[in-house]
């Protein structure tokens, strides 16, 4: 059973304001309804011709044909009352409105869902196009800020143990860089050796140039070609410029941010504390394998025997089993004999080469450092 | 209660005068001067309400207004009340005479106490593009309505489709019915026009509307300010 009163509102030239509250009939065959002025107002079913809408989109309104006259309510139940009521004349109508609601309400779901999948692609895009630009701005900066970076990382960094001055080991360790930095892929660098006494079996090159070697790296090399090859290998970071490459992804948007508004003071303190604060030589996998073939390369232009630099891994592989704590360069490049297959490739590449021996004496540089310990 | 209007429609304030016994819900900080014969009571329901009322009036909260609702009920005779909007602008009297009025959030100054205000959620579209609160509040029963505006109020009589850009709107009857759309033909064009979404009205009521829009005000004015 239907209900038959209601209550709402009506819109007429009549009243007072043009509109006023009312009870609403539904009768034999029309719609009454008294407004709140006392004025009776009455629609024919015939007549009537039904619309959805309102705020909520729940109110029922039914108007005449010149539509001075609309009957309308919020009542949930109305629309079936009404239905009813008619007798079936008003069911196409009232099937059209609902029909309206749910095609009004699957557009605005359709335009949320619009909005917010540009919102999402936007700050996307927005987010990737100033990483894209700052990795843009890093390769167009000039090789001073990795001096900067580099100077700023080395001053007052913890080296784990003295530095030492022995003209022999620093001059051999020079006379090897020298002979590698003509063929470097960055012009530019200034190279600085500096010789460190410790067990630590290690080597690494700070940006702009600064090269740390670690005695006991020299101490497992039995031939100079084994420490140009490790060194090779740490040069090619910083000619690479592997150390900007990671502190752009470790400052993220915040570095593209500084060099975008040319900020480079800001980026070169935050760029060494990121050196500060993470191992010196914890480059990623590909920027490893992107160093071993520049180190290659870079040791068969100077004419050095580029297979040194497997030999040393040969040897830290045999010896590494049983100083695993000490052995810390290898610690930090990972799967060591996948890269000596991959070294031996490279050089098998590059072709013969007139590979001329290193203008050091190994034996006098081996028995200092031993006199050391 | 009888009311006037002073200082129309820049910095418009409104005047009642009010009668032994006679009460009016206020929102918080809305009077600016009132003479002696008042009682100020301060609630977070409707005067005479039942229950605490929080619930409505953390959604009023939502909606741009107050927590607390201020009543004041004049105890003497020929009694003065002076209120004012916190912007510069306009104030209006709308007689609710049954059915709703659908008010932008901040634009409620004042009602008979017999009229229930909630607050009523728009749809997340109209939430996030309509350029107002993420609530309306609705006003439902028989009284005196007073709204505020920012910058002058014009009333529009809808039957059929009236569009508004966002931000300008007062309030409108419940028989109104708005969606957000793009404001051009194409998105591009509307947005390098300047005018981007804007409101459509469809159907038959009132609808109030404001000259100006409090955020393009605040745009134009925020970069110009010193920081503190």
């Amino acid at each position: 059973m239907h209900e038959t009163y209601f209550t709402g509102g009506v819109f007429s030239s009549s009243i007072d304001g043009g509109r006023a509250g009312a009870d609403i009939e539904l009768a034999h065959d029309a719609i009454k309804a008294s407004a709140k002025d006392g004025q009776l107002f009455t629609l024919r079913y015939s007549d009537c011709n039904v619309e959805m809408g309102g705020f909520n989109n729940k109110m029922v309104f039914c108007r005449n044909e010149d539509r001075s006259l609309t009957i309308f309510t919020e009542d949930k139940k109305f629309s079936a009352a009404l239905a009813f009521a008619a007798g079936g004349l008003l069911d196409d109508q009232l099937q059209a409105g609902k029909n309206k609601v749910k095609s009004d309400k699957r557009s605005g779901r359709n335009f949320v869902l619009i909005c917010m999948v540009c919102l999402v692609v936007g700050l996307t895009g927005l987010y990737y196009g100033i990483k894209i630009a700052g990795s843009a701005a890093v390769d167009a900066l000039p090789v001073s800020v990795d001096k900067q970076i580099g100077r700023h990382t080395f001053t007052g960094m913890e080296l784990g143990g003295e530095e030492i001055h022995d003209p022999v080991i620093v001059g051999a360790m020079e006379t090897i860089v020298e002979r590698l930095a003509p063929h470097a892929a960055l012009a530019g660098l200034d190279y600085e050796v500096h010789v460190v006494r410790s067990e630590q079996v290690n080597a690494f090159a700070l940006p702009g140039g600064i090269i740390v070697v670690y005695t006991g790296l020299i101490e497992h090399a039995d031939q100079p070609e084994q420490v140009a090859g490790v060194l090779a290998h740490e040069i090619s970071h910083a000619t690479l410029r592997h150390g900007l490459e990671r502190v752009g992804q470790s400052l993220g948007v915040a570095a593209a941010v500084n060099l975008l508004i040319g900020n480079v003071e800001g980026l070169v303190v935050l760029g060494a504390e990121v050196f500060k604060l993470a191992t010196v030589n914890s480059y990623s996998r590909g920027q490893e394998t992107e160093a071993d073939s520049e180190g290659v390369r870079m040791l068969h232009a100077a004419k050095i025997d580029p297979l040194g630099l497997a030999q040393f891994f040969e040897i830290l592989k045999e010896e590494g089993n049983g100083l695993p704590a000490s052995l810390e360069w290898i610690s930090t490049h990972p799967d060591h004999q996948a890269r000596i297959i991959n070294i031996r490739g490279l050089v098998a590449e590059l072709g013969p080469q007139d590979y001329e021996p290193l203008d050091v004496d190994w034996d006098d540089v081996r028995r200092r450092v031993d006199d050391m310990n | 209660m009888d009311y006037e209007f002073l200082s129309q429609p820049a910095a418009s304030v409104a005047r009642m005068t009010m009668e032994e016994g006679e009460s009016l819900t206020c929102e918080v900080g809305a009077m600016i001067a009132m003479t002696t014969g008042f009682e100020v009571e301060t609630t977070t329901r409707k005067r005479g309400g039942k229950g605490g009322g929080l619930g409505k009036a953390l959604k009023r909260m939502f909606a741009g207004e107050s927590l607390f609702l201020n009543h004041f009920t004049a105890t003497e005779p020929d009694q003065s009340l002076i209120i004012g909007p916190q912007m510069l602008g306009d104030v209006m009297h709308f007689p609710l005479t049954g059915g709703s009025l659908i008010v932008q959030g901040s634009s409620w100054m004042a009602s008979d106490t017999d009229i229930e205000i909630d607050a009523t959620w728009q749809g997340l579209g109209k939430a996030l593009f309509s350029g107002e609160s993420m609530f309306w509040l609705k006003c439902t029963g028989e009284g005196d309505l007073f709204l505020s505006s920012f910058g002058a109020i014009y009333e529009v009589e809808v039957d059929g489709d009236h569009i508004v850009d966002t931000g300008h709107i007062v309030a409108f009857e419940d028989t109104l019915q708005f969606s957000i759309e793009k404001a051009g033909s194409s998105w591009i064009g509307s947005f390098l026009g300047g005018e981007g979404l804007v409101c459509r009205f469809q159907g038959q009521g009132r609808l109030f509307c404001q000259t100006h829009n409090p955020p393009s005000f605040g745009q134009t004015l925020g970069p110009k300010l010193k920081p503190r």
